[in-house]
């Protein structure tokens, strides 16, 4: 296996201004500046292969952004070394960012009074995506995505999941090694969604590219991801395949239950009962002792359901867990 | 090379799209502009018959009309809005897909401005220039003079677009740039003549401007065109705005390589 990225000891810190809030001390600061030094990296290390698809997680400030943005060359870290497809990302920029592809979901990606198609166009000289290269690819994309029409009007007249998809074929059309996506889901709908992840996956398949992702969608990463990294205060806290930290930390569901009439009591083995009222309770369901089929059957058998909703606990939920082995794990030490 | 400059043409084409979406902007101008050429015909008609005077400060009425018809003409050449997209790209965060993007940052800038101007000079300079010869007089300058005007005028733009892109460049630090835009424009529109011509001023302000790169802008090249240069002087002229363009890009290098460091190190 071919090892597209190599990360050691990667660490990075900012100084921040601080300021309380309120109007004085917002003058005092123009005279007096506080400041913070903050530690968005502490020393990470890992290494993805080629063809991998890995879900980069954690929570907000965990410093997932700051690790793709010096992957993809605009960050310069305090210490550490990073070699990517045999680049040091943030030297030679413009001959390295020829090589991946980057989504931020939150930020502008195509001109903003054009078509995507005219931006489309200029990526096809700029990347040198040879002409019959270029027309496959982008009657591919455009049709597994769903924007036959919207790549047409100019990117200020679409919806946010229309750019969305916009973008992605934005990143993709020069067929890079590397992908980086960075909140690919938001403002998508579940179709969206759903067409989206399996693109990704197809693309995969037939091109080994490398992704990774970076999402609070825990849909997105039980689809897509084989492998996750998980990130909090600046270190990895977890990494390794996904079918571990369902089968240790995803052993509760959430279940919303909403009746028509609730007449009597809910009680089963391995579920409990979080909040009560007439027409709604809100279960846990620990998915070891009880099944989540004989949950619903019961439910629905017994009693007038009017509606169901199943859910994963929150990725902050599952990283609180780890967290607190780990540091359990420390103390034992 | 061949592929460097294949991109900055296909990045021009874009910034010539991007215009074509504002194309009002430049026919409105069509109407504007023979508008504003008439006050100032009124303007400075009241002044001469005002003062009875024949020529003020080197200028007679109808060499006066010339210079604010040229002064438009070469308007349209160096009018550089670099700054505002910059300013507009780092507060919506475009900036950082420009960063991951194959291309120079400069130079994207500059193909983008070329090709936003070379429609301006489409549908706004041909047309004025036929207005200026039929409606103000504007008189046909001797085949030398036209080409070194032409040169000037392109010299010009690019003194233009590294002013606004050393603007621009500020707001790596300051995110809001608005004051220091509106500086940029007025000290343009003063001291490159665009207001009045400089021999109005007095004549430390004239002395000093030599210094400064602004009349290279449009006073140098209106003056040109009216042939008020020895051939040797036209020569010392572009002498003069080739200069400053190497300045300012050394300049603008020296900036932005602190710019991106501010940008990358922040991580903003």
């Amino acid at each position: 296996m071919v090892n597209v990225i190599h990360v050691k000891d990667l660490k990075k810190t900012f100084t921040t201004h601080k300021r309380e809030e309120g109007i004085i001390n917002a003058v005092k600061s123009l005279f007096r500046r506080q400041f913070k030094i903050k530690h968005a990296l502490r020393g990470v290390d890992f290494d993805i292969e080629e063809g991998e698809i890995v879900g980069f997680i954690g929570p907000n400030g965990a410093g997932k952004s700051t690790t793709i943005k010096a992957l993809s060359g605009v960050l310069f870290p305090t210490s550490g070394t990073v070699t990517v497809l045999g680049y040091t990302p943030w030297k030679d920029r413009v001959k390295y960012v020829a090589n991946i592809g980057v989504v931020f979901g939150q930020k502008p990606q195509l001109h903003w009074d054009l078509p995507p198609l005219d931006t489309y166009a200029l990526n096809k000289v700029v990347y040198e995506i040879p002409d019959k290269d270029f027309r496959e690819r982008l009657n591919y994309m455009i049709k597994l995505l769903d924007v036959e029409e919207i790549v047409h009007i100019p990117t200020k007249d679409m919806s946010l999941g229309e750019r969305m998809k916009c973008k992605i074929i934005n990143a993709l059309l020069h067929n890079p090694k590397l992908v980086f996506l960075d909140e690919p889901s938001i403002g998508l709908d579940v179709v969206a969604k759903d067409r989206m992840r399996d693109f990704i996956l197809d693309v995969n398949k037939r091109f080994k590219t490398t992704f990774i992702i970076t999402t609070h969608d825990m849909g997105d990463i039980e689809r897509l991801c084989k492998r996750i990294i998980i990130i909090n205060h600046g270190v990895i806290v977890y990494d390794g395949p996904i079918e571990k930290i369902k089968k240790e930390y995803l052993t509760h569901k959430h279940l919303d239950v909403k009746f028509n009439k609730l007449d009597k009591k809910f009680r089963l083995k391995g579920c409990k009962v979080i909040s009560e009222s007439d027409y709604e309770i809100k279960l846990e369901l620990d998915t070891k002792k009880q099944n989540i089929k004989n949950v619903v059957n019961h439910l629905i058998t017994d009693f007038d359901v009017a509606d169901i909703i199943v859910q994963d606990p929150p990725i902050e939920e599952i990283i609180q867990k780890i967290y607190k082995e780990k540091q359990g794990d420390d103390k034992g030490i | 090379m061949i592929k460097a400059f294949k991109s900055y043409l296909a990045q021009a084409r874009i910034g010539f799209k991007v215009g074509i979406q504002y194309r009002f902007h430049f026919i409105i101008s069509l109407i504007t502009v023979p508008l504003s050429l008439v006050i100032y015909y009124f303007l400075w008609h009241s002044i001469y018959s005002y003062t009875g005077q024949e020529i003020i400060r080197g200028f007679t009425l109808p060499a006066m009309i010339q210079y604010y018809v040229l002064s438009m003409i070469v308007g349209f050449f160096v009018w550089c809005d670099t700054d505002k997209w910059m300013e507009q790209d780092i507060r919506r965060g475009h900036i950082i897909s420009m960063f991951t993007y194959p291309m120079k940052f400069m130079w994207q800038h500059l193909a983008f401005e070329i090709g936003i101007n070379s429609l301006g000079i489409l549908l706004e300079m041909i047309p004025v220039f036929a207005i200026g010869f039929i409606f103000f007089g504007l008189q046909v300058a001797p085949a030398f003079y036209f080409i070194a005007f032409l040169v000037s005028v392109v010299l010009a733009f690019f003194l233009a677009f590294f002013i606004s892109f050393n603007v621009g460049l500020s707001a790596f630090w300051l995110q809001k740039i608005e004051g220091i835009r509106r500086v940029r424009r007025t000290l343009l529109l003063f001291l490159s003549g665009g207001m009045i011509p400089l021999s109005f001023f007095p004549i430390w302000i004239q002395y000093v401007s030599h210094f400064l790169p602004f009349e290279y802008i449009r006073y140098v090249p209106i003056k040109i065109y009216l042939a008020e240069y020895s051939v040797i002087g036209v020569l010392f002229q572009l002498g003069l705005q080739i200069v400053w363009i190497i300045l300012l890009y050394l300049l603008s290098q020296f900036v932005y390589k602190r710019a991106f460091k501010q940008f990358a190190g922040a991580g903003v």
